[in-house]
């Protein structure tokens, strides 16, 4: 745990000491601040069936920052490591391949967590200025924020696996990306395209899809099904990054 | 002499490799097998305010004791809004009586095979977008005795309305080797969901697809549908809106639909020169009665309600009317319709006026009220007071139970001289301590617990007969009072597991801002909290060059 510790609180000081985090919390927290600027405008013009938070989550905003993050976070993390010849070096020293694995992970998913916390901040300082002018329903801001969460846990652990595969950071931002979409649009198609002829198989469908997730989720809809797919794909993910690493060790 | 040193292992690299391998096939497995588990057991929690994903416990009670395999199929465009919203609906009726409600999902336009399968399947043809219930009869054990016996179709109801009904499809008839006979019913997409088409975008405001679906589920599991009368004769000038297609649509059109909603038959009935009525009938339904019943009517009425178990009146009375016979029957069975109208004086610039739109609140105690406990509703028009006998020796020797169902607020009294253009209160006219009860219930025969309860025959007195008029301007009839008829229908046809089952109505959200508020909120937004990112920015990179 120890080491674990140390490893993670090395990370946490990579990320937040470089200036290309702030960089990314800002161009983050832009795009949020348009989509909910969106999101008032819509409410403002004409009475909507979705309140503002789902309408935070359902803009094309929201699905430009959304997808882009998760390689920016997660490229240089072993990537970086195997350019430089520090992942040899660390090999060399009593740390585990999972305690490596878990600890950049973890760092990812706070840094991840901050990312969210400004546009969590946009709701209640609307609700201050405004004097409660929108209602905040506590069942779609758990449920928007949740599913955040959750998928963010998987794509988080996508990026990370790529990031093991390369040593060029570009090449495994690429990858993370394609994973990431792959993954998404494997869904959405999946659930618009797919034929309801074997039933089994629509529900199989619906249980992947991402979309279905967002939309049930923002709406308020907590289900257990996408928590322990998301949890256990991004299990999965994080085993094959420490297989591929172990693999490395022993191969050279 | 030194140790010659040990020769190193050779590192076993084909068998590491293996290794990770089977590692990994062993976490593919496991991550399969997890997942299986949690597709199969799964929980849900409904985080919204009123709960628009959870099914009523009336459907869940009535799901859970269902017998045999219904099937469900929602003919919906894949994708679309209304297939998400019926597919969380069909979610909750999978949970609650799995596996004995089986769904499907047809999209017409792209599986026009299976379409033509389920056409076949079901004997009908797929047009329009709805649901598909259907159930197959268990096979009877004589085939002859069977065909014999074979449910005849139900007749799809022929109500003088222009919205569409339920519809009750006929089956073909079985020949002699023909599997056993199947009910279905469609339920189409128009009476599930309600749009406000007012905005710029259409926008869903009311959601019926649990009571309608309940509804169908019910009516395909019972052998015949009950049968409900609306008496005419004696009825009195409906009012009357007028739809887009000019068709005309009453309070007789409204009761129409909802008791098709309910999966019941609705036929109207003329007492003059009738001998007696009719043995089919569930309930009778009179509304507005403007001439009074003959005292042969009222006989015949009262010898059927008194004779027949599960018999169901319901009277929506209009204050204006005189209908002594009609009166004097209700009377005996401890609700005495007051000649009085409800009203509030309302004092304003341009002087008093008698406000006589009531509002009124649901008795919470009463079964046909309680799952509508705290919502408000409003009595238009006119309305008068009923008086009830609620503890009487006449009462406890006939086995009745009269009880209020809605009551007026209190600062409303009954004004017994509506003639009198002086809105003022008068000792005669009824008000405070006395409680203005507008509706009111009798049961004849019911038993306290409800598992020993029979049908009982049943009476519900409503002190207004506008109250499910539809809006001349909208056509809609107000949701509330639509809600409180059916619950009352659903409660004199003895189906208590369809009372309660609410429409969903889906609130509009919008934002109604300050001038300068968008302006502050964007500032903050996309200004101030930015800023103190970028100053972070800048600090650490300083920190670095340095």
């Amino acid at each position: 745990m120890r080491v674990f510790l140390i490893l993670l609180g090395k990370e946490l000081r990579q990320f937040f000491l470089s200036p290309l985090a702030y960089v990314v919390i800002l161009l983050f927290m832009l795009i949020n601040g348009v989509s909910f600027y969106a999101s008032i405008s819509a409410l403002t013009r004409s009475t909507s069936a979705h309140n503002i938070v789902t309408w935070m989550f359902r803009t094309p905003w929201f699905y430009l920052s959304y997808f882009a993050v998760f390689p920016l976070i997660t490229m240089r993390l072993l990537a970086e490591e195997r350019k430089l010849g520090t992942l040899e070096t660390m090999m060399t020293a009593p740390v585990r391949a999972s305690q490596l694995v878990l600890s950049k992970y973890a760092a990812a998913v706070i840094f991840y967590i901050v990312l969210w916390l400004p546009s969590l901040a946009n709701l209640y300082l609307f609700q201050y200025v405004t004097a409660g002018a929108a209602d905040l329903p506590r069942g779609p801001l758990i449920g928007s924020y949740g599913i955040v969460l959750l998928m963010g846990l998987l794509y988080l652990a996508m990026g990370l696996f790529a990031s093991s595969l390369s040593r060029n950071q570009i090449v495994a931002a690429i990858l993370a990306l394609t994973l990431i979409l792959l993954h998404y649009l494997v869904g959405f198609v999946a659930v618009h395209l797919s034929s309801a002829r074997m039933l089994d198989l629509s529900e199989i469908l619906n249980y992947i899809a991402s979309v279905e997730h967002l939309s049930l989720f923002t709406s308020g809809l907590v289900d257990t099904r996408p928590v322990v797919y998301y949890i256990s794909l991004a299990a999965f993910f994080l085993f094959l990054t420490h297989q591929v690493i172990e693999f490395r060790r022993w191969k050279t | 002499m030194p140790a010659s040193p040990a020769t190193p292992r050779p590192i076993r690299r084909t068998s590491i490799a293996t290794n990770v391998a089977l590692q990994t096939l062993a976490g593919l497995m496991l991550l399969g097998v997890v997942n299986y588990l949690s597709f199969r057991h799964f929980r849900r929690w409904d985080l919204t305010r009123d709960r628009q994903f959870t099914l009523s416990p009336q459907s869940q009670n009535f799901l859970q004791s269902l017998r045999g395999r219904t099937e469900v199929v929602a003919v919906f465009p894949k994708g679309s809004d209304e297939e998400k919203e019926i597919r969380a609906l069909l979610e909750e009726y999978k949970r609650a009586a799995r596996p004995r409600v089986v769904v499907d999902f047809l999209d017409l336009n792209r599986e026009p095979s299976r379409r033509l399968e389920l056409e076949k399947k079901f004997a009908l043809n797929i047009t329009q977008h709805g649901l598909i219930v259907s159930k197959q009869a268990a096979p009877p054990k004589d085939r002859t005795a069977a065909n014999a016996a074979a449910p005849t179709a139900p007749t799809a109801p022929t109500a003088p309305t222009n919205a569409a009904n339920a519809t009750s499809l006929p089956a073909p008839a079985a020949p002699a080797d023909a599997p056993p006979a199947r009910r279905t019913r469609f339920v189409p997409a128009e009476q599930i969901f309600t749009y406000d088409t007012d905005g710029p975008q259409r926008r869903l405001i009311e959601f019926r697809g649990e009571d309608l679906l309940t509804s169908a589920v019910i009516g395909v599991n019972q052998k015949s549908p009950p049968v409900v009368y609306v008496l005419t004769g004696n009825i009195g000038n409906l009012p009357a809106a007028r739809a887009p297609g000019g068709q005309t649509i009453t309070a007789e059109n409204v009761l129409w639909d909802m008791a098709a909603k309910q999966d019941a038959h609705v036929r109207t009935l003329g007492l003059t020169g009738l001998a007696e009525i009719p043995a089919d009938a569930a309930a009778l339904v009179s509304i507005r009665p403007g001439l009074d019943f003959t005292q042969r009517e009222i006989e015949m009425i009262e010898q059927w309600w008194t004779a027949r178990r599960g018999a169901g009146l319901l009277f929506l009375l209009d204050p204006e009317a005189d209908l002594p016979r009609l009166g004097g029957f209700l009377a005996r069975y401890g609700v005495r319709p007051r000649p009085d109208r409800v009203l509030k004086v309302l004092t304003t610039a341009q002087g008093t006026r008698k406000e006589l739109e009531v509002p009124a609140a649901f008795n919470p105690l009463s079964p046909v009220t309680a799952p509508l406990g705290g919502t408000a509703v409003t009595f238009p028009e006119q309305s008068q007071t009923l008086r009830l006998e609620e503890d009487s020796r006449v009462l406890r020797a006939g086995a009745l139970e009269v009880t209020p169902l809605v009551l007026a607020r209190p600062d409303y009294w009954g004004e017994t001289r509506p003639e009198d253009p002086a809105p003022r209160r008068d000792p005669a006219d009824t008000g405070e301590p006395d409680p203005l009860v507008l509706a009111a219930s009798v049961e004849r025969g019911g038993q306290q617990d409800q598992r020993l309860s029979a049908a009982s025959s049943r009476l519900i007195a409503v002190g207004n007969a506008a109250l499910i008029d539809p809006d001349r301007e909208t056509l809609r009839v107000n949701p509330v009072a639509y809600d409180f008829v059916s619950s009352s229908l659903s409660w004199l046809l003895n189906r208590e597991e369809l009372i309660g089952i609410a429409s969903r109505r889906r609130p509009g959200y919008n934002l109604d801002l300050a001038p300068g508020h968008t302006a502050k909120v964007l500032g903050l937004c996309l200004g101030l909290l930015p800023a103190a990112v970028l100053t972070l920015l800048l600090a650490v990179w300083s920190a670095r060059r340095a």
